[in-house]
């Protein structure tokens, strides 16, 4: 897996400074005008990272060459997902700093778990569509759920803010459960499909 | 000495299938696979690659079936794909620090030593390489680790003559142990003619040729008949007829041919020409 990690992140270390850049950014944003809703939307990139290295790894087949090399399927799906949690944890990171250093939040934690977790349900939602339809086919149903998903989590944000004050915690619990088993169900349907993949 | 065995070997598409083939590629020699566009040359390589899932049949390596190998087991099994596969923003040096990670039985120096004898830049991305080059680098990954067997598909498509020679010695080298095994597919016919110990030649999607290469070439022959000449012609030892405006080509047995009958030496391009245009003499 360390050879495919080598591999992407020599092939998108531009392409990652730029979103690394635009975290940054979004989390200044966030800290000068007291908002939160930018940097926890930006969370976006780290979906955006696997799909950019499945892009090129379609362009140069690169995805058959290591298939054919013997590497475990599960390996494969692995070192993907593991790239999305990295972009995950550094928009996090950004959101963190924001949120306990330049907003008064009214939710406690579970302000802060909510978007986190939004970030993860999407990866959970997004990688089995692209391991089975490719990054080109699998545009249009990513681009909905994308969509789809930043619309619900600003709405579920703009709404929950008073819950989250009284039950933060019961709900924080639950959703950090409920992302983490969506994520392993994602995980074991994305294998299967790359068992199933022809090249 | 491992073997690579194929067992009855069918798979379909819409368009053509390919029907229980079977053949085997000793440890040891070098076999070439030729076929028309579409004659499921690359669909066999890709069946052994693990790259499809064939409908039927079996594929053994050292009588263990493929989809049953280890890892380890299965690097014995070296391959150049026809697309090449290598990630295009990375360069040779780069690829040489990812590629041990991939492949456990990796070796770095002789990796090295390939990209210097192949005169291959190492701090150039392998997109602004030639196709050439690109090829060059992809044998160079190819025979960088320890393997019994080394699959081709189509490695000389679009080369040069010099840049086809340097590549068909870098094959005759790998097999030169008397251990190691080659596959390659191609329709530079001429190129398996020079290094190829058995040619399998596929059409309609079976197998219609496998014999040793040197046998093969030296029994038959192209002979320029006419239509009397034909009718006067032992069937038995016709193969196929081409009947052409000023005459019938004839691919026949030379063993069953009359002495006095003038011919030319054949080549798999002849053969294939005659399988895939020709007729059966009635």
């Amino acid at each position: 897996m360390l050879g495919l990690l080598l591999k992407d992140f020599y092939n998108i270390k531009k392409l990652a400074l730029w979103y690394i850049a635009l975290i940054f950014i979004f989390g200044m944003l966030s800290a000068l005008l007291r908002n939160i809703t930018y940097c926890a939307s930006v969370g976006i990139v780290s979906c955006m990272v696997p799909l950019a290295t499945m892009a090129y790894e379609e362009k140069d087949k690169w995805d058959k060459f290591v298939a054919a090399s013997g590497t475990e399927k599960e390996i494969i799906a692995l070192e993907k997902y593991i790239i999305g949690l990295i972009f995950v944890a550094l928009c996090s990171l950004s959101y963190l700093i924001v949120f306990l250093f330049f907003y008064e939040n009214k939710g406690g934690f579970a302000e802060y778990v909510l978007p986190v977790c939004f970030q993860i349900i999407i990866i959970a939602i997004i990688m089995p569509i692209i391991f089975r339809f490719g990054v080109e086919r699998g545009r249009v149903y990513t681009t909905v759920t994308l969509v789809v998903s930043m619309v619900l989590f600003v709405l579920i944000m703009m709404t929950v803010s008073d819950f989250l004050e009284k039950s933060g915690t019961i709900f924080s619990a639950i959703l950090i459960a409920v992302s983490a088993i969506i994520l392993c169900i994602s995980y074991i349907i994305s294998v299967k499909i790359l068992n199933k993949k022809e090249y | 000495m491992k073997q690579l065995e194929i067992k009855n070997l069918s798979q379909a598409y819409s368009n053509f299938a390919i029907c229980n083939l079977s053949f085997k590629v000793n440890g040891g020699s070098i076999v070439g696979l030729i076929g028309e566009n579409g004659a499921g040359k690359s669909t066999i390589i890709k069946s052994i690659l693990g790259l499809i899932h064939p409908k039927n049949g079996q594929i053994l390596f050292d009588g263990m079936e493929i989809d049953k190998l280890s890892k380890v087991d299965r690097q014995k099994i070296a391959y150049v794909l026809d697309d090449v596969g290598l990630p295009d923003e990375l360069n040779l040096y780069v690829l040489g620090k990812v590629m041990p990670k991939i492949f456990s039985r990796w070796n770095c120096i002789r990796y090295k030593q390939l990209l210097d004898k192949l005169c291959l830049p190492q701090n150039v991305p392998v997109k602004n390489l030639s196709k050439g080059m690109k090829m060059k680098a992809a044998i160079a990954v190819a025979l960088s680790y320890d393997s019994e067997l080394l699959v081709l598909d189509e490695p000389t498509s679009g080369l040069d003559p010099v840049v086809r020679d340097e590549i068909l010695s870098m094959l005759y080298e790998y097999n030169s142990d008397g251990n190691r095994a080659v596959l390659i597919s191609s329709h530079i016919t001429s190129d398996l003619e020079k290094i190829c110990d058995y040619i399998i030649y596929i059409h309609n999607g079976k197998i219609v040729i496998n014999e040793e290469k040197d046998e093969l070439l030296k029994k038959y022959a192209v002979y320029g008949v006419t239509d009397n000449q034909l009718e006067e012609l032992d069937k038995s030892a016709v193969l196929k007829v081409i009947k052409r405006d000023f005459g019938t080509d004839v691919l026949a047995l030379k063993d069953k041919m009359p002495e006095n009958f003038e011919f030319r030496p054949v080549t798999l391009d002849d053969i294939m020409l005659f399988y895939s245009k020709g007729e059966d003499i009635c």
